[in-house]
Formats: C-alpha cells, structure tokens, sequence
C-alpha cells in the first residue's frame, strides 16, 4: 500500500478554489519555515485561518514550584511573536448559526482523535474548538473539514468572526421567521470579502428570531439583526432591526438600534457599508479601543449612521444581496421522519425530568427540539460519532450548536422521544437539567487560554458537580438561574449578561498570588442578552461555592413574589450586594493553615499569574498591503513548486498570477474595490502605477513593471522549463519591486 | 509510508480503585519530575465527560492519559509525531514508553494494570483503514515486538469489531502473561 496524502484523497471533493487557499496556507508554512515570511504576518494568516495560539506558547510554563522553559525542538522558529513554532495550538472552526450535520460530526471525531485531545469543544459563539493542535497539521485538517464543508477561516483574527443564530431558528414559536438563510446567506457574502481586510479589531455578528428571548444574544454583538415583519404597501414584508455596537469585553457594551425595519433586501448592502465604515474610521493602533462599539462612542450614533447611508450608496451594485432571497419564504429544513402527536403512554425512567428540561415543542405538530447538555461544553470523539449515527437515524441532517455550548437535535417526533432519551443516556449524553443553573457556561480559562488568570473550567466543574447532587432540592427559582464564568475580565464565558457571573482575576496575600474571582450579579439573559450585570467584589476561589450558596439563599429568603433576580439585586442596591460579599473578600487563611486557597478548582499547582501571555484576540494590526502581498508571495512559491515537479503550464499560471495578485496588493492602497478581474487590475496598475512611473525603479526603471504587461499580453506564450524558470524570476522580481514601491509610499505620506 | 500516529492501552485490574481526580496533582507531579519519556507540558481534566479521556499528561511527541473510554479505565499512550525508524522500532518505542508510564503509575500509587489484554489504535486513517486487510501491514513487525515483551507466553492479535468510521484498533490477547514490571523491564524505553 503506497503513502497517500489527504491532498490527493480529497483533490475533488472540495470547492476549487478553497483547495488553492489552503494549499496556500500550506506553501506559507513552508515560506515560514524558510524564514521568508514574517512571523507577525504569519500569525495573522494563522488566524484568519483559525489556527490559534495556546498558553504556554511562549515555551515558558510553572509548574507549580517554578516556572520552567519547555524545550520544543522548533530551534527559534516561530509562528508569531513569541509563540513556538512546536507549541501545541487551538484550531476554532466555523459553524455558521451553529449548523452541523452527522457528516460533519463524523469528521470532527476523526480530527478530535487523531490531532487533538479528543475532546470536541463548544464555544460560546456556536465554533467547535480543538485544542492542543500542531501547526504543521492545519492544513490536512482544513482539507478534511473542507471536504464536508466546514472553513475555519476568518475564525479569529481581525475579521468577521463565526455569525451566530437562534438554535431554534425556524422551529421556534415565537419567531418572527426563519433567521437560517439569511445568516447564511451573511455568511457567504462576508466570507472573504475585500470590505473586512481591513478591520482594527474582531467583529461578532448574530441574527435572532425575536426580540424578548435570549438565544441570539443580539444586543451583545458588533452588529446584530432583530427579525421583523413590517407592513408596507398593504404587503407584510420581512425584514429586520440592525443594531450596531453592541460587546462584552472588558467594558460591556450595549448594542444600539441603528436602523428599523429594514428589508430584507438590504441587509447585506449594510453589513458591507458598516463594515466599510468600520475598516475606514476604525481605531488601528490602540488594540483595547479597536472594537466598533468604541467607534460609536467617539463619533456618535447619529454620525456613525451618517457614514453607513454615505457608504451605502456608494456601493457598487452586487446581484449576491438578493440572488439568495428567491424562494426564500419556503425555506424549511427537511424532517427525516413523519410527525407524531401519540400521547406518550410510557417511558424510560429519569425521561420525564428530561423531558421536562431539555425538550422543546417546536411550533410545527408532533415535533421537538432535544437539547444535548455537554458539560463544559465538550463531548468526546466517540460520544460524537454515536450522536451522528443516532442523528441519521431520527432527525437527518438537523443540529445545531448553541452559544450555551450544547447541542439541540431538532425535528425529532414525538413518538421517537424516549428511544432518543434513551440512546442519549447509553452514550453519556443523557443529562437532564438544560438551561438551569447546571447548565453553565465557560470559557477555556486557565486551562488553554493564554490570557487566562483563574480556572473558570475548573469552577463550573465544581460547581456543576455541587450542584447536580442537590438540584433536587433547590427551589425553583434558584434552579431556573444561569451562571457563567470567564477566566478573565475579558467575557468569553459571557459572564456579564448571566444572573451570577464570575471573571477569574488574583489578588496577593502575604506576597502569594491567590487565585480570586470578581462576582459578577443581576446579568439579563432574555431580550437578547437585555443588560449587563454589576461586579460586586472580588472572592477567593476557594469560597466561591459557599459565597454562591449564600446569594441563592438570600435570593429565595428574600424574593418578592415573581421578583425576578436581577429586580432583586436592583431592589438591593449596590451597597447591599457588596455588603453580603463583603464577609468572603480577603478571607485567606496563611498558605500553611490552608494551602488549598493557594491552588485553583483542577489545578493541584500552586497558582501563579506567570503563565498569562499575549492573547492573539488582541494581537497586532498587520497592514492590508502586508496581508495581500503575502498571498503573492505564496504564489510564487506554488508556481516554484510546480516548476520542480515539471508541471510548466501551471508554473508559469502561478507566476502570473502572483503578478496580478502583487499588482491588487498595491492598487488596493488607493482602490479597495479594485476586483478580481486581470484586465482591470492590470488597467488600473498601469494608469496608477506606471503611466505615471510611481512604480519605477530609480535604476531599473520601467523594466519590472513590464514583466507583468508583457506576460499579460500573452503573446506567444511558450509552457517549457526554460520559459517557466524565467517567468518565476520575474514574478519574483516584480514583487519585490512592489514591496519597494509600497515602501517609498508609506515614507512620503 | 510514514505512519507516525499510533495508541496503546491497557486495562486497570481493580478499576473501582480509582479516584479519577488524583491523577491530576499526580500528573503535574510526573511533569516536575519529567518523570516520563517525552517533552512533558500539562494536564488536562476531562473527568466530567463521561467513558472519555479522562485525565490527560500532555507532551509534544505523545500523551499519556488515565483513559476512560467505554468505561474501562487504564494507562493509554498515544503517540503523534516525530517517530522514527522501522515499522518494528516504532512499535518498540510506543510500546515500551507504554509500559513505562503503568509501571510508573504503580509505583506511585496503589493502582495496578491486567497484563492480559492490550489494545492498539493507529490513527491513520487513510494509511491504515479499518478493514480487516490492514491487519497485514502491522502483523509481523508487531509480533517481532509482542515476542520480545511477552516472552514465551502465547498472545492473539485480532481486529476489533468497531464501526467503519472508525480508526484501525487491534486487540491483543495474552496467556500467562507476566506483570507490567516485567513488561517494561523487556522493553525498556530507548
């Protein structure tokens, strides 16, 4: 049996052009690994791809006596400043409104086994992550994740991150309609579109159904949509709310209303004009005011919506924001089985608590939507692989994640409900107790997180764990609560709109850091994450289950009828909230009377802060010339490639290609609409650039720059080894001569 | 072909006896003291998945871990990159790094293995499908290796039943076979 590769075994069942991209990707690893691509525009390649970097990264980690260098074998090779070429990574993958198939399933097992710790991760923005990822394996991973439609790029980095949706987009009873295609029609249209190289920052986007439940976050987001229906000309019309800057972060901020009722026909022109805004006027060089909602702030609302009309209209025509709306209103998923509203006679035990928790019946007769709680978030490859068989068998292709980091089946019948429950519960994903206080969210923290400073994994697992032994007992309002923890004031795990929130943070006694987490009260879940809540004070981690405790039994004590728990922290005030914190805070016992203080939930180290690195989410700005030209550059290095295996015909493509690709990079400086096509990009360098000799080399003059005109005319074009060689060198040169090119610009302005 | 991605686990006599969350101050322990073959980095908790990976110890070429899948706990090695040599000195280094780290594991705890049954995975997927003629690929080499280790007693290599989807995973079988000490002592780690 001969060696194969993924590249061959899956040349044809991807997209063509997404099989170039990660080839790509592959030949920049290489160009990396050569030393000719710098590292810092390496890592925002990376990125953009989902390959993220992990704590201890910097080859540098305590180990609960000291801090000690881990001697990767990578010899000063990085893949980014400060990050070790052979340090384990984290690969985010996109999972658009949280859409995934059994296929997919399959093949996310397949990747969490044989590259990861097989372990498939759910975050709080429906991606799937998988942790403790070498570089050198991205690519086939990509490859096999392309191959059933999955891309992990724009996942992180400066971009439009994953597009979030309700889990019950289209089953819902309360939506106004389906959300689905519209995300995913956002989804395709910003995936690598030119408007979004340029971002000083991430950008979260969510769509929701409604306005009065939780599960699209909205208000959260950089940019989100409301679905509405309006009238209009006697017609009911579809359309939608656009609210634009909303984030959690370290300052939380509420998204406004930018824009109401706006048709559906016109969502995708805004999500380019905002974006075109935000590219333009955003902040570049101070990282912790780059997200839009500063923008906002400084200019204004009013101001902001000025500049999105005065884009709007400028933008050129595109037949995409309407080409998906034809049909749309028969958009529906397919069930794979007939319904059934057979009253259930019998059922297995434990199913009725289940049933209670975790079923939800969808607005179309004698369906259900199943919630798969996963604590933390995780399932194992094999518990994935069980999930799939069993989704083909009762619901087909109808999952989705939720940014409550579990997964809903949906469309399973009535009738078929206790064999799910039951088939769930053989494969360990049976647990009850969805959307309650068990059910809590977390990001990675300490555990993966470079930015991590305490264990936010390890708390809700204890917490989950205290908990789950005493749910039965806890009183119905306490047990409808919702808890979220970050590892750090940084909100991944969302802890700003939970009832109780905690963020990871350390405080010193005696000189010795103690891990502490800020408490975090009165968070509004519904209306689409509706207000953030107030940190109350910072506690020993240690003392958290007990300071948790003592809130929930005040909350039940003190309750008024129906007084929801973020109208009772209001009703107590903040010096009152902070008084009943106040017996917790610096309550550290001496390390020799209990040490247990001094180390985290899952963590036997003793705490330390030393580990907390550069986090990628706050990573550098690279230059929109440094990002395109380095595509350039890799295709030069493909039609390098091609001319050692003999391939000349397809050297010689990729060096012209590389051309036009160097020729865009420096033409998008001036012209950010400059498209795709040879003729135009070559039109536009020659009246940009040549007529008017800003490309000329001082010595060389004109000479570099007609490598390219000359190769465009194509006339007689020879596809030999000679021929193919030359026009490499030249390729090569006229890159550098657009580096050069660009340099002199940047010096003058 | 290059297979680099292999697995090996074997089974706790007394499973019962484990407490799951002492592995982790043990692991980090094991990391102080590189007390494992490997670039050690961290620990990983994944008790709170169920029949899943359990408690891992994290290194560049490898991992080790108190593996819980399908509910039967034991040591499981997996190996990722940077193995070299022949077929048969790839199953030695796994092998014996394998029995290095459940020796280790028994001498720092009250826990012990059965010797009388192994399982080995190879994550290869397109190198080494899950189908019964992959079996010939590995078959000699890895008895070369069986041999040396179990000396004498008679073992069984069988593929095991699992779906199609899923990685090539052998079942080896031993007769009379003598205790881990002995294991690593005839394999010892290179």
């Amino acid at each position: 049996m001969s060696a194969k590769t993924w590249k061959e075994v899956l040349a044809d069942q991807m997209p063509e052009d997404l099989a170039h991209q990660i080839d790509i990707f592959e030949g920049q690893i290489s160009l990396r690994k050569q030393g000719k691509l710098d590292e810092k525009v390496f890592a925002e390649t990376r990125l953009r791809r989902g390959a993220y970097g992990q704590r201890y990264d910097n080859g540098q980690r305590h180990d609960g006596v000291a801090t000690r260098s881990l001697d990767f074998p990578s010899n000063g090779l990085t893949k980014g400043p400060e990050t070790i070429w052979d340090a384990p990574g984290m690969m985010r993958i996109k999972v658009p409104y949280g859409g995934l198939t059994p296929d997919q399933l399959d093949v996310l097992a397949d990747l969490a086994e044989e590259y990861s710790d097989d372990i498939i991760h759910i975050t709080t923005r429906q991606d799937i992550q998988l942790h403790f990822i070498h570089i050198d394996d991205t690519p086939d991973l990509m490859r096999r994740l392309a191959a059933v439609n999955i891309t992990t790029q724009e996942a992180c980095g400066n971009s439009v991150r994953n597009i979030t949706g309700c889990p019950l987009a289209g089953v819902c009873k309360d939506e106004s309609f389906d959300t689905t295609p519209y995300a995913d029609a956002l989804t395709q249209y910003l995936l690598g579109h030119p408007d979004i190289q340029d971002f000083g920052r991430k950008f979260k986007v969510a769509f929701s159904g409604c306005e009065q439940h939780a599960c699209g976050l909205v208000r959260t987001n950089d940019l989100g949509y409301i679905a509405k229906t309006f009238e209009e000309n006697g017609e009911t019309k579809r359309g939608f709310d656009i609210y634009v800057g909303g984030g959690l972060g370290t300052v939380p901020h509420q998204a406004k209303v930018l824009l109401e009722n706006v048709p559906e026909e016109e969502i995708l022109p805004y999500a380019q004009a905002i974006s075109r805004v935000f590219a333009r006027l955003g902040e570049k060089k101070n990282r912790n005011r780059a997200r839009i909602k500063f923008l906002i702030k400084k200019i204004g609302l009013e101001a902001f919506k000025e500049e999105v009309f005065k884009e709007f209209k400028e933008l050129p025509h595109d037949d995409r924001w309407t080409a998906y709306l034809e049909g749309i209103e028969n958009f529906v998923e397919t069930p794979l089985k007939p319904p059934s509203e057979d009253e259930l006679k019998e059922w297995p035990e434990g199913f009725f608590g289940w049933h209670k928790t975790n079923v939800y019946k969808q607005r179309q007769k004698g369906y259900n939507v199943v919630t798969v709680r996963l604590p933390l978030g995780d399932m194992s490859s094999w518990q994935a692989r069980e999930l799939a068989t069993l989704s083909r068998k009762y619901l087909g292709e109808n999952l989705r994640t939720t940014i409550e980091q579990n997964i809903v089946l949906r469309w399973v019948s009535d009738a078929d409900l206790p064999a799910v429950y039951t088939e769930l519960k053989a494969i360990g994903l049976g647990l009850g107790n969805a959307g309650t206080i068990v059910d809590m969210t977390s990001c990675p923290g300490t555990d993966t997180c470079k930015l991590g400073i305490a264990a936010s994994r390890g708390l809700t697992g204890e917490l989950g764990k205290r908990l789950e032994a005493k749910m039965e007992e806890l009183p119905e309002s306490v047990q409808q609560l919702r808890i979220k923890a970050s590892g750090c004031f940084n909100s991944c795990g969302q802890h700003h709109v939970a009832d109780i929130g905690f963020f990871g943070n350390s405080r010193k006694f005696s000189n010795i850091a103690v891990p502490h987490f800020q408490v975090v009260l009165g968070g509004k879940w519904q209306e689409n994450g509706g207000s953030y809540g107030l940190a109350a004070g910072a506690v020993p981690s240690k003392l958290v289950p007990e300071v948790l405790d003592t809130i929930t039994g005040r909350y039940v004590e003190e309750k008024e009828e129906n007084e929801s728990f973020q109208d009772w922290i209001e009703r107590l005030g903040k010096k009152e909230v902070r008084a009943m914190l106040k017996p917790f805070m610096n309550k550290v016992p001496p390390l020799d009377v209990d040490p247990s203080f001094y180390s985290d939930w899952g963590d036997s180290r003793i705490f330390s802060i030393g580990d907390i690195g550069i986090g990628e989410c706050a990573g550098e700005v690279v230059s929109l010339f440094s990002m395109e030209i380095s595509k350039a550059e890799s295709e030069s290095f493909e039609a390098q490639i091609a001319l050692e295996s003999g391939e000349y015909q397809k050297a010689n493509e990729s060096a012209y290609k590389a051309m036009l690709l160097s020729a865009q990079a420096l033409i998008r400086t001036q012209n950010i609409n400059i498209s795709d096509d040879p003729n135009d990009i070559v039109d536009q360098f020659k009246t940009r650039f040549y007529d008017t000799q800003v490309f000329f080399d001082k010595y060389a003059k004109g000479k570099f720059a007609n490598y390219l005109l000359k190769r465009h005319k194509a006339d007689e074009l020879r596809f030999d080894q000679d021929s193919a060689h030359q026009l490499i060198e030249e390729a090569m040169l006229f890159i550098e001569a657009t580096h050069a090119c660009e340099s002199r610009i940047t010096a003058t302005q | 072909m290059d297979i680099q991605r292999f697995g090996v686990k074997s089974f706790l006599s007394s499973p019962d006896a484990l407490e799951i969350e002492e592995m982790m101050p043990l692991f980090q322990r094991w990391i102080q003291q590189t007390a494992l073959p490997g670039m050690l980095i961290d620990a990983a908790d994944y008790q709170h998945v169920p029949d899943g990976p359990g408690m891992l110890l994290l290194a560049h070429e490898c991992d080790y871990a108190m593996d819980m899948r399908l509910g039967r706990p034991g040591m499981f090695y997996r190996h990722k990159r940077d193995l070299s040599g022949s077929l048969q000195e790839k199953f030695r280094t796994i092998l014996s790094r394998h029995f290095a780290s459940c020796k280790k594991l028994e001498t720092d705890t009250e826990l012990s293995h059965g010797t009388t049954e192994l399982e080995i995975a190879v994550f290869d997927k397109i190198n080494a499908p899950n189908q019964p003629e992959t079996l010939e690929l590995f078959k000699a080499d890895l008895e070369a290796v069986l041999n040396e280790a179990y000396k004498g007693s008679s073992f069984e290599i069988a593929v095991k039943e699992q779906s199609p989807q899923d990685f090539f995973r052998l079942q080896v079988t031993v007769q009379d076979s003598p205790d881990i000490s002995t294991l690593a002592e005839r394999l010892p780690v290179a």
